[in-house]
């Protein structure tokens, strides 16, 4: 038992912040979570970093116990949480009641725990695939339909976990072999609910956390009985993991890059004693094995849009021998994004990496067997998260997984096309270092660009640029999709986009901007932002020559534009300076502009731009 | 450690209240905040510390240290 009772306030905010209670059992979290609660003002007051958010949390079931464990996951994860707790089986009420506290109090984010408990029908026994569908079908498009009358009515984001299969097997082995079982029937309501499900609903995949726990374990048919918990009391902290994580991912707080160590991590030896031979990646050797398999791991988080980086004690040379010449080494140099391999101290190598990737060092995840670098890294830069290394390379690919670091809400196509486009960067400065000015070297990119109003299929990648943008980001303004769905539609709201590509790689969507029309003939540029990919290129120019047509379309006269300070936005602050705009007013180091339409002069770039209707 | 030591520590810890002193007849009458959402955390936490699983009869029905040390006692003896 965690020794609770002495604990000081600072230990409180130290245990909560470094997250060393993950590992606690449920019982010290719901102790640690009421001592908490008794200092929350205090803890509000020393964080001003945190970030407020109202969560409501819901469901069939009891939800008191989890709403108690969320709390320090949440302010673990940089999350001020205000909760709204349904009462038992509220649900129904708090959802199809307009006038419910749950509308009243306008979450942000709504919880909602699903069980197989929920559903009332089952197909009979014997009941042909048709029949089966159908029950189905009925199933999801009643729930559908109740999300969408709440979807209209509240802005949330919701996470609904799908449904964990029980640990119970009337039918015995036949379960799997009839279309018309139970657990058959609650695979198919998962699986079609998934396929139907809008985009503002994020399903927890409880099902897949059940079964890594242990069905026997997670369902605890007493705990149901005697106070109506959905599933085993130390379940929770896995289900308070997970559901933080989204939260913080909702707030734009992500991981994009796992920066790796060579020796012992990516091969068994050291390539600086053992030279090549030395160097175990052999498919028919058990440990060459499991490193091997780490390596295709990690290909397939390349693939999803995470960015490797190398950071290693090596010589440059040395280390790349393998990547170039080991028959079995199935990484290759172009699949990093960053390759540090020298002898500086691995914190200055990480912020070194941080800045060539033009990504926060709170986007990094730092892999290292050696648990001295990992602690050295874990004392000087508390933003990265270091990974609790397994001593076996057998488990690392399982650990990278559970770690969850890169547990994000949404996947896009420039998510995929990322690593390829990093690749292309190294050509990029290559042919910078050959050119003999800057605007020689804009030039020779041959960069062409699609300035105009956002297209329906283009929605999802906007929001999301808009929501993670941290640095080129003028205003910081933060849309749930239901808001964009209304912005998008409003007849006074220009939303506009940018599409770049130059001789190397297609960016695809990397620029997003909020023009709203106003009384008196104002154009309010309401939010800006750009992603990292492409600063420099002057493509805030090309848009503003767009925006200008877009304010005389508007019959507008002079354009306003705000820049608020974050930590992280002082890319941008000057930005409306150099583009041209006039210093209105200056309040707590946020700056109002105004730019006059009918002065303006277009401003010239090396960007080929491809004029799009409005 | 004796029993009734880690029980009162356990229940110092539930409460929040280092003050609290135990004995075998406190109940949850004595303790104004043993109320059921409590009554859960604090079944949860002795079962961690005792490693014992308590059955659904046990955990309702259990309101003082007694039972809880009966509780344990049966578990042990029973796995012994």
């Amino acid at each position: 038992m965690t020794d609770l009772i002495q604990i000081k306030f600072s230990d409180i905010e130290q245990t909560i912040f470094s997250g060393s209670f993950f590992q606690w059992n449920a019982s010290d979290i719901l102790s640690l979570s009421r001592k908490l609660m008794k200092q929350e003002t205090q803890l509000q007051k020393n964080h001003p970093e945190l970030h407020p958010l109202k969560i409501a949390i819901s469901g069939t079931c009891n939800t008191q116990y989890l709403t108690r464990i969320l709390r320090p996951y949440l302010y673990a994860f940089g999350i001020q949480p205000l909760f709204y707790e349904s009462v038992y089986g509220g649900l129904m009420n708090d959802l199809m009641n307009l006038e419910s506290d749950l509308y009243r109090f306008q979450p942000d984010v709504f919880i909602v725990l699903r069980q197989y408990r929920d559903l009332e029908a089952y197909p009979e026994l014997l009941s042909p695939m048709d029949a089966v569908n159908d029950l189905a079908e009925r199933e999801v498009q009643s729930q559908l339909a109740l999300w969408q009358f709440f979807h209209k009515h509240s802005s949330a984001q919701v996470f609904l976990t799908n449904i964990a299969v029980p640990n119970r097997h009337v039918l015995g082995n036949l379960e799997a072999n009839l279309v018309s079982s139970r657990n058959t029937y609650l695979r198919m309501v998962n699986d079609r609910f998934l396929r139907e499900k809008p985009s503002f609903i994020h399903l927890i995949d409880q099902e897949a956390m059940s079964a890594d726990f242990g069905k026997d374990r997670w369902f605890d048919d007493s705990a149901w009985f005697i106070s109506k918990q959905p599933f085993c009391m130390d379940a929770l902290p896995v289900m308070a993991l997970s559901l933080s994580r989204l939260t913080a991912a909702l707030t734009g707080k992500m991981k994009k890059c796992l920066v790796l160590d060579l020796d012992n991590t990516l091969w068994g030896g050291v390539i600086g004693d053992d030279g090549l031979e030395g160097i175990n990646l052999d498919p028919n050797h058990a440990i060459g094995e499991a490193y091997l398999d780490f390596q295709h791991t990690l290909k397939r988080y390349q693939e999803r849009g995470v960015l490797l980086a190398v950071c290693s004690k090596n010589d440059q040379t040395i280390a790349e021998q393998v990547f170039l010449s080991h028959p079995y080494c199935y990484l290759k140099l172009q699949d990093f994004a960053a390759f540090t391999a020298n002898w500086n101290n691995k914190a200055d190598n990480l912020r070194h990496i941080a800045q060539q990737l033009n990504i926060g060092l709170d986007s990094l995840v730092f892999f290292d067997d050696n648990p001295a670098e990992r602690e050295i890294v874990r004392s000087m830069l508390p933003e990265v998260a270091v990974l609790d290394v397994p001593a076996d390379p057998a488990q690392f690919s399982v650990a990278l997984d559970k770690a969850g670091y890169f547990d994000w809400l949404q996947l896009s196509k420039e998510d995929l096309s990322r690593a390829q486009s990093y690749a292309a960067d190294q050509e990029r400065i290559r042919l910078s270092e050959s050119s003999v000015d800057y605007d020689a070297y804009l030039a020779a990119l041959e960069m062409d660009a699609r300035i105009g109003r956002v297209s329906r299929s283009e929605t999802e990648r906007f929001t999301q640029l808009i929501n993670k943008t941290n640095q080129f980001n003028l205003r910081t303004v933060r849309y749930s999709e239901a808001e964009m769905d209304r912005l998008l539609n409003d007849e006074a709201v220009y939303p506009l986009r940018a599409i770049l590509a130059d001789k190397f790689s297609n960016y695809g969507l990397i620029s997003a901007c909020i023009l709203r029309k106003q009384e008196e003939k104002r154009l309010w540029i309401e939010s800006w932002v750009m992603s990292c990919r492409v600063f420099k290129r002057d493509l805030e120019k090309a848009m503003l020559n767009h925006i200008v047509a877009v304010a005389k379309n508007f019959g507008c006269a002079e354009i306003l534009g705000e820049y608020i300070p974050t930590a992280k936005n002082g890319y941008v602050a000057n930005l409306l300076d150099d583009l041209g705009f006039d210093l209105i007013a200056e309040e707590n180091g946020t700056r109002r502009y105004s730019l006059s339409v009918s002065s303006y002069v277009p401003c010239e770039t090396k960007i080929h731009v491809t004029e799009e209707t409005m | 450690m004796e029993t009734i030591e880690k029980l009162q520590k356990i229940l110092q810890d539930v409460f929040d209240d280092e003050t609290l002193v135990i004995d075998e007849h406190t109940s949850a009458e004595d303790i104004a905040e043993w109320d059921s959402f409590s009554h859960i955390h604090l079944c949860a936490a002795v079962e961690k510390e005792f490693g014992i699983r308590m059955t659904t009869e046990q955990a309702i029905r259990v309101k003082s240290i007694q039972d809880f040390l009966r509780i344990i006692e049966e578990n042990h003896s029973g796995t012994l």
